[in-house]
């Protein structure tokens, strides 16, 4: 090694000039024995997919989208199982109870509804603490323990079948609808609804007084009930004593329809709302009778008269009447005169085994006293009431183990509760001793969880001959005996064949999601390795593989489906074929643009050139690039699908035997007006998985493909 | 140009072709539904079919000549001459070629079996096209201009509090399924307040009510249109006005209302004007549940009940129509784009 040292002159910044000596020595190697490269990242390294996913969590909307998709589906795969109400079988007991979250009276959520303008059943008329008038209604459909917040019972007009209304209207509707114009009379008649008079009695018809028939009619249309074409007419017959009671000679039919002139009145009734009336008098109905056609000149003609309602075209026909009456001479005839509307009596042809008809009878616009209360649902089914229990009941319960078997007698000889001796139980046993068994009755009580009977109201003994018998009244507790344990609460209500709609929207739920993600699966798969072939290949194989698409795309939706339901059924099969048969041609088509896009690309082109395989170049180096965009769009498959579905329900091509969110909406939609929360509680759902579904789709967007944010 | 629009035409008159014919052999293959009535318009209704082609009559029973569907035998008919008649099933591809052939000659579709028994399905058809039509013109011309409106207004305050109001609305209304929106428009304004009609009003009625009764299915219809044309204007809006071409434009000194009507606007617009022709195309074929729910005496109720009512001839042109306004809107929406958009229009000549 030279370690000579040499001199070196070097001239600095301000021109002085240096001289330094320097040998080899003086040097040393920079890196040597180090092998040169770049240091390692202290950052860990990221992948596509953490970035993305990275990305995804900054978009806050996005996140709270797929939290609450989350909890919709954690909510329909555990609600399903956790929840205890059954939703096969019927309950015909529990239908329509309201949702309820809260005890009743608590005013939201609690099962309970206002029920206002109910007419009042008069004899629980009674003078209450502060001196006004309460009673309780006046229908069944509202037991007196259901009623909570009664307000005072006040006069209102009221359209009720409530006997203790008062004028009014008696409102004839005919329920029956032509589809098309009719002339044939037979039709038409064949169709109507009769309002029939008690018969009256001519004796001697040549010198009968003549008879008046009139009829006064609402002359106002009311609000959905259309007005329709009314007939008046006799039947004059005669009672054949020869024959049986009901056979009779009919001698003619009077058919007063015809052009009639009206007379319009204006009255005022009493509660002091005017009401326009139209009378319809005629007079001299006996007069077309001839002398003739009577058959036997000893027998009394009898007559009956009739009000005949016709049907309308594509609409029910309504007739409004305030009263009828018949006169005789100058007298009112006492056998058919209705002034009040309520003392009308509707019969429905159909009885007489020869016209067939439909009808309802109802008061329009009485007088009736009436009041508001806030119905408590849950009380009917649930709450408790008087029954009558009989001893094969009690047998069960004492079987059961609820109660104890010292209250039935043992037949001595046999040692069991004895069928024969049960009438007599009571008398061998505790005869005098009601009172007692009454006060001491929770003493027999073994099992109170399950024993519907809460409290022994009364044991009475009827005597007939020589059988006795023994009714037992006790109060039930109304739960127990539908075999609950303590008392039921739907949080979401229950629908018109009382199944719990909470498991019934989140069963629902899980069907939709089941089917959105099942389609989404087959579809995503098939559409991107068509896609894949379409976009890689290129050339004659594209050509031909997108005709196919073309034609495909061209069917609406709507047409394959139908065929394919109409062709095999409505089922979660076919409803999975008619889907995917379409439903993959999107996921294609996107999936062969991006294979165009990065197919030419040089990174691709390099690895072709060191001699990639196809199946390496698709999978390892388009695929990675081209998969964001493709998921995203396939993502929103599934609430695509969802909304399918339930039009498809709507259609009425829905699932038969299975329950989705559109098949529960469909079924519910005619409880729109009258139980809304029917309809609301599955929309909101719906909306829910539409709206987050959306969120979560933009989201997995942004993050995927930063350059697209905010475009929405 | 005018060799990309034949192409198309043609094309479309193909697929449109084959659809509709796999559409008829797959009706055909379906359990055969009796007409509904009475026995003589039962009688007309195979009378007809013979004539048609799809049925063919023998004086008695024949063995092995396809599926017995009717016969007078035994029903209360004035017969001539007491000659009773058996009606048999045609084959199907012999059905198939006299449809076609009824259609081309006499532009017979078939005859309705149930809904309007022995009426021709087409006049069905075309009684109800104008009420499914009135609907949707009317509500294409409320909500275009409002969408529209909303889009560009959202675009102009973007990431401001307006935008950011509509542009949650429309997130919301787009994705609400169009039945929900339905039920709740007819519980809250029909049933709630009681303003308007619960269902579609009869032919009797007054001219106000049935103005009244547009209401409902028009707002129904008309919150999805908007919403969809105000993303689609804001989306499209958006991406002009961070364009290169915009800055140049304020640079060169244009205010910015100068920049959007005469720069940002017309380019936005160049995807968004076939889409509102090929709209009107599409409302041809209005709304089936809307149609449904709220009794519509349209071809989409109609779809509906002919399913209901098991009328398949009725079902099988109401599905022709179907497809073919859609296959229309999208050739439509192709060429309109063409004529639209010049740079469209150079890349079809040098393609095609």
């Amino acid at each position: 090694m030279d370690n000579e040292r040499k001199e070196f002159i070097y001239t600095d910044s301000s021109e002085v000039e240096h001289k330094v000596h320097l040998s080899s020595s003086s040097f040393q190697f920079a890196q040597k024995d180090k092998s040169i490269h770049d240091t390692k990242f202290k950052t860990k390294p990221t992948t596509f997919l953490k970035d993305a996913f990275k990305r995804f969590c900054k978009n806050k909307s996005s996140v709270a989208g797929a939290i609450i998709l989350g909890i919709l589906l954690l909510g329909s795969i555990i609600i399903p199982i956790a929840d205890p109400y059954d939703i096969e079988t019927q309950h015909p007991n529990e239908t329509f109870l309201e949702p309820k979250l809260f005890p009743a009276g608590t005013g939201f959520w609690d099962g309970t509804k206002r029920v206002t303008d109910a007419p009042v059943d008069p004899d629980t008329l009674k003078t209450g603490e502060d001196g006004q008038t309460y009673g309780y209604p006046f229908t069944t459909q509202y037991p007196s323990n259901s009623v909570l917040n009664l307000s005072p019972a006040r006069t209102g007009y009221v359209n009720t079948e409530a006997a203790s209304a008062y004028g009014g209207f008696l409102n004839l509707t005919n329920l029956n609808q032509l589809v098309t114009e009719e002339d044939d009379e037979t039709v038409l008649d064949s169709k109507a609804i009769y309002l029939r008079s008690p018969e009256i009695e001519i004796e001697n018809i040549t010198d009968a007084l003549p008879y008046k028939f009139e009829i006064s009619l609402l002359d106002e249309t009311v609000e959905n009930y259309p007005v329709g074409s009314y007939g008046i007419f006799a039947t004059y017959y005669q009672r054949n004593p020869d024959l049986e009671e009901n056979e009779t000679y009919e001698l003619t039919i009077k058919d007063f329809d015809e052009e009639v002139t009206y007379t319009n009145e204006v009255t005022t009734d009493e509660v002091g709302t005017e009401v326009s009336v139209n009378t319809l008098v005629k007079e001299d109905v006996l007069a077309g009778i001839e002398e003739n056609e009577v058959i036997d000149a000893s027998l009394p003609v009898r007559v009956r008269f009739e009000i005949r309602l016709r049907p309308n075209v594509n609409s029910t026909s309504s007739l409004f009447i305030q009263s009828v009456s018949v006169t005789e001479g100058n007298l009112i005839n006492p056998d058919i005169s209705w002034d009040d509307a309520n003392a009308m009596v509707m019969i429905k042809s159909g009885e007489d085994g020869f016209w067939t008809s439909n009808g309802r009878k109802n008061l329009y616009h009485a007088i009736s006293w009436v009041c508001d209360f806030t119905f408590d649902t849950y009380a009917v089914p649930y709450g408790n009431r008087s029954e009558s229990i009989s001893l094969t009941q009690l047998r069960g319960y004492i079987n059961n183990g609820w109660l104890s078997a010292d209250l039935l007698p043992v037949d001595e000889v046999t040692g069991e509760y004895d069928t024969t001796i049960l009438d007599q139980w009571y008398l061998l046993y505790r005869a005098g001793q009601t009172e007692l068994i009454q006060s001491q009755f929770e003493e027999y009580i073994l099992d109170a969880d399950h024993l519907p009977i809460v409290e022994i109201l009364s044991i009475s003994r009827t005597e007939y001959e020589d059988l006795v018998s023994f009714n037992l009244t006790c109060a039930v507790s109304g739960y127990k005996v539908l075999g609950y344990t303590s008392m039921p609460t739907f949080l979401l209500g229950t629908d018109n064949y009382g199944y719990d709609m909470l498991k019934r929207v989140f069963t629902g739920l899980l069907t939709s999601l089941g089917l959105g993600i099942l389609i989404f699966a087959i579809c995503f798969s098939f559409g991107l390795l068509y896609g894949a072939i379409c976009g890689y290949f290129g050339g004659n194989i594209d050509i031909a593989l997108q005709r196919f698409c073309d034609l495909l795309s061209g069917v609406p939706w709507i047409v394959i489906m139908t065929l394919c339901i109409l062709n095999m059924g409505s089922n979660f099969i076919t409803f999975i074929l008619a889907m995917c048969l379409t439903g993959w041609i999107g996921t294609a088509s996107l999936t062969r643009t991006q294979f165009y896009r990065f197919r030419d690309r040089e990174y691709t082109l390099a690895s072709r050139t060191l001699g990639a395989s196809n199946f390496r170049l698709i999978f390892k180096h388009i695929l990675p690039n081209a998969m964001g965009t493709i998921i995203t769009s396939a993502v929103l498959m599934i609430p695509s699908v969802i909304f399918t579905e339930a039009t498809i329900s709507y259609l009425g091509l829905g699932f038969q035997d299975m329950q989705s969110l559109g098949v529960i909406l469909s079924d519910n939609q005619t409880y729109l007006n009258t139980y809304a929360y029917l309809i609301v509680f599955p929309s909101v759902i719906m909306a829910l998985i539409m709206i987050s579904f959306n969120l979560f789709g933009n989201g997995l967007r942004d993050a995927f493909n930063p350059s697209l944010k905010g475009s929405d | 140009m005018g060799k990309y629009v034949v192409k198309r035409i043609v094309l479309a008159i193909i697929t449109a072709f084959i659809i509709l014919s796999v559409t008829f052999m797959l009706m055909r293959l379906l359990p055969f539904q009796q007409p509904v009535g009475f026995p003589v318009d039962i009688w007309r209704y195979y009378n007809d079919q013979v004539e048609q082609g799809f049925v063919v009559s023998f004086n008695s029973e024949v063995d092995g000549y396809g599926r017995l569907l009717w016969t007078t035998a035994g029903k209360e008919l004035i017969q001539d001459g007491g000659a009773q008649y058996y009606y048999y099933q045609r084959p199907i591809l012999e059905q198939y070629g006299n449809w076609i052939w009824n259609i081309i000659t006499e532009w017979n579709w078939g005859t309705s079996t149930s809904i309007q028994v022995n009426a021709s399905a087409i006049s069905i058809i075309g009684s109800r096209l104008p009420v499914s039509m009135g609907i949707n013109i009317i509500s294409v011309i409320i909500s275009v201009p409002v969408g529209i409106a909303l889009g560009i207004w959202a675009a102009l305050k973007k990431n401001k509090l307006t935008d950011h109001i509509i542009s949650t609305l429309v997130m919301i209304f787009i994705s609400v399924p169009s039945f929900i929106i339905i039920s709740l428009l007819i519980k809250f304004l029909a049933y709630d307040l009681g303003v308007l009609p619960f269902q579609w009003p009869d032919a009797t009625s007054s001219g106000s009510a049935k103005a009244l009764g547009y209401v409902i299915p028009v707002l129904a219809l008309c919150f999805g249109s908007i919403c969809g044309y105000c993303r689609f204007t804001r989306s499209e809006l958006c991406e002009v006005m961070s364009s290169d071409y915009l800055l140049l434009a304020r640079t060169k000194g244009l205010t910015k209302s100068q920049c959007i009507t005469r720069h940002a606007l017309r380019n936005a617009m160049v995807p968004i004007v076939p889409s509102i022709l090929s709209e009107f195309i599409g409302i041809l074929s209005g709304s089936m549940i809307l149609e449904n729910l709220y009794n519509i005496p349209g071809i989409g109720s109609l779809f509906v009940n002919s399913i209901n009512s098991r009328d398949y001839n009725v079902l099988m042109v109401d599905m022709a129509i179907f497809t073919l306004i859609s296959l229309l809107a999208s050739v439509f929406l192709d060429i309109s784009y063409g004529f639209i958009d010049p740079r469209i229009r150079m890349g079809a000549k040098n393609n095609g």
